[in-house]
């Protein structure tokens, strides 16, 4: 193998784990954005979408798109339920934002408990999702579910940026986060558009989590290291900048890949999180500051 | 079409409304005048569904609406503007004024994912109406400026036309002249009349005596909460317990 088609092989690597970082952070910010608040349990939304995706496709032997589709379909309904019923009651009874931030530090542990329950403690396999082997990239040979991975987070980063921007929801989830009162006065139901941004966030993250199945398997913890490094791309970004989650979800994508290839596969993560540190050392507000959203 | 029925609105021990009465008719303005703290502003907040009141009825068209949210009522066709400007100050003047659209549309999610032809052709047309409105109230030349840079008196103008896009029944403007200059009330009081003869009903809240008493049709005095008087600009400038109250005898 030449040092080309090396280096091509990782670019995409990094591509690929740095966008579903960067749609992971784009899911912190937009929740940030539009309710003030902090999903912990935003990566078990990616672990429980590679579950139920695995059900979908495997168990009941469902077309792939049809899976992806339902997976959506589910997951949004789910984080739409937390948001409506659990976030909500919590917000009406007057709770802390450090106490429900804290609630759904627990909901992470059920989330994670009880996909061991239901499904299994084991990591399970994905099947396959393409009869073809691996795909020829300028020399490079890179799997087929790969780039399904980086063509699913992009397509939904993308999608969400269309979405907030382009579309009547979107203008009125940011009309709630702007100004609420204001929001309600002009006709916008702002739990409604808070539930739907919530349903949104953990719709994308499972469908990127079913996307990662046949990548590393299916796994109770898959999420959590994810939406770390995701919560750390958003955090650099500028946290509640959506577009600097993107560039900062690529940042620790690419990093971590080159770091791994060339210098330690067993400090990564310790660098990926020195980095962190670092960077908000010399610039608490993250490279881009929450201007650049706005 | 609006009627106040015996509205209270009481805060711990403090009454902001005390057994109010009043009825707004089709196509008038109407007036809400008092000295500060006189309820105005609370009454406002009662009718548009900000403040469910303690007792009596708010009837529109004919349907009780006292306690609903404020989103369903202005789903119903009330909208209003704020004392204190609630804009969406960091999106753009045209954005403002499509977010105001919000209850006319009716293209759903699916619409707008897969930008259906209902969904771009409903969208251009509430561009289109967006850039009337704005070019009725004088400022269609800053679509694009941000809303919360503008001068103070764009921004009221601009309040005014993101109520006025949703075509409503009856628009609630609280003290729409605060922190105008002289030249921008004539322009204002004009913009009033203009709104009314368009067919649109409206219930003001405004300190501006002159512009009260030029704009409206029928005016209604508030004074601790209490309903004190009821009438034309005529009637209430001749009335003796107005002039005690809040003109002060300045007449």
């Amino acid at each position: 193998m030449t040092t080309e088609s090396t280096i091509i092989r990782l670019v995409i690597g990094a591509l690929m784990i740095g966008s579903v970082y960067a749609v992971m952070g784009m899911s912190y910010s937009l929740i940030y954005k539009a309710t003030g608040l902090m999903n912990l349990a935003q990566g078990d939304f990616l672990m429980l979408g590679a579950f139920v995706g695995l059900t979908f496709y495997k168990t009941l032997g469902l077309n792939i798109v049809l899976s992806f589709i339902l997976t959506f379909i589910v997951m949004f309904a789910l984080g739409y339920v937390v948001q409506r019923y659990l976030i909500t009651s919590l917000l009406n009874k007057g709770a802390s934002f450090s106490f429900i931030i804290l609630c759904t530090s627990a909901l992470s542990l059920a989330f994670q408990n009880g996909s061991q329950i239901i499904w299994s403690p084991y990591t399970l396999p994905f099947p396959a999702i393409f009869d073809t082997g691996a795909v020829d990239i300028f020399g490079a040979k890179v799997a087929p579910e790969n780039l399904l991975v980086l063509f699913i987070a992009a397509f939904g980063a993308i999608g969400l940026f269309l979405f907030i921007n382009k579309t009547k929801l979107g203008t009125a989830m940011r009309a709630s986060a702007l100004d609420q009162t204001a929001a309600s006065s002009v006709g916008i139901n702002v739990q409604l558009t808070k539930g739907i941004t919530w349903g949104l966030s953990a719709g994308l993250a499972g469908v990127v989590g079913m996307a990662l199945g046949p990548v590393y398997g299916v796994y109770s913890t898959m999420g959590a290291m994810i939406a770390q490094k995701a919560f750390a791309g958003a955090v650099t970004g500028g946290y509640g900048n959506i577009y600097g989650a993107v560039i900062g979800g690529l940042f620790y994508g690419f990093m971590e890949t080159f770091v791994s290839a060339y210098l330690t596969t067993t400090y990564k993560d310790a660098i990926t999180f020195a980095m962190l540190i670092i960077i908000l050392a010399i610039s608490p507000t993250g490279l881009f500051k929450e201007k650049v959203i706005e | 079409m609006l009627k106040i029925d015996h509205v209270s609105m009481v805060f711990g021990g403090l009454t902001a409304n005390n057994d109010v009465c009043a009825e707004v008719h089709k196509g008038e303005i109407f007036g809400l005048i008092g000295p500060n703290g006189a309820g105005k502003t609370t009454l406002f907040n009662v009718i548009s569904g900000f403040y469910k009141p303690t007792a009596g009825k708010v009837i529109f068209n004919g349907e009780e609406i006292q306690g609903k949210l404020s989103n369903q009522i202005a789903q119903k066709g009330i909208a209003r503007t704020y004392q204190n400007i609630n804009l969406f100050k960091k999106m753009t003047v045209l954005e403002n004024v499509l977010v105001g659209c919000h209850t006319q549309t009716r293209a759903n999610i699916f619409d707008a994912i897969f930008n259906t032809k209902r969904s771009r052709a409903e969208h251009e047309e509430a561009i289109r109406r967006c850039r009337e409105v704005l070019e009725f109230m004088g400022i269609g030349h800053l679509e694009d400026s941000l809303a919360g840079s503008l001068p103070y008196g764009d921004q009221r103008r601009l309040e005014i036309a993101r109520a006025l896009v949703s075509n409503p029944k009856l628009l609630l403007l609280d003290e729409p002249a605060a922190g105008m200059n002289l030249t921008e009330k004539d322009i204002l009081t004009d913009t009033i009349l203009k709104i009314r003869d368009l067919g649109y009903t409206v219930l003001i809240v405004e300190h501006n005596m002159k512009l009260v008493m030029k704009v409206c049709d029928r005016i209604c005095v508030l004074n601790h909460g209490n309903k004190l008087a009821e009438g034309t600009p005529e009637e209430i400038q001749n009335n003796p317990d107005v002039i005690k109250a809040y003109l002060g005898g300045a007449k």
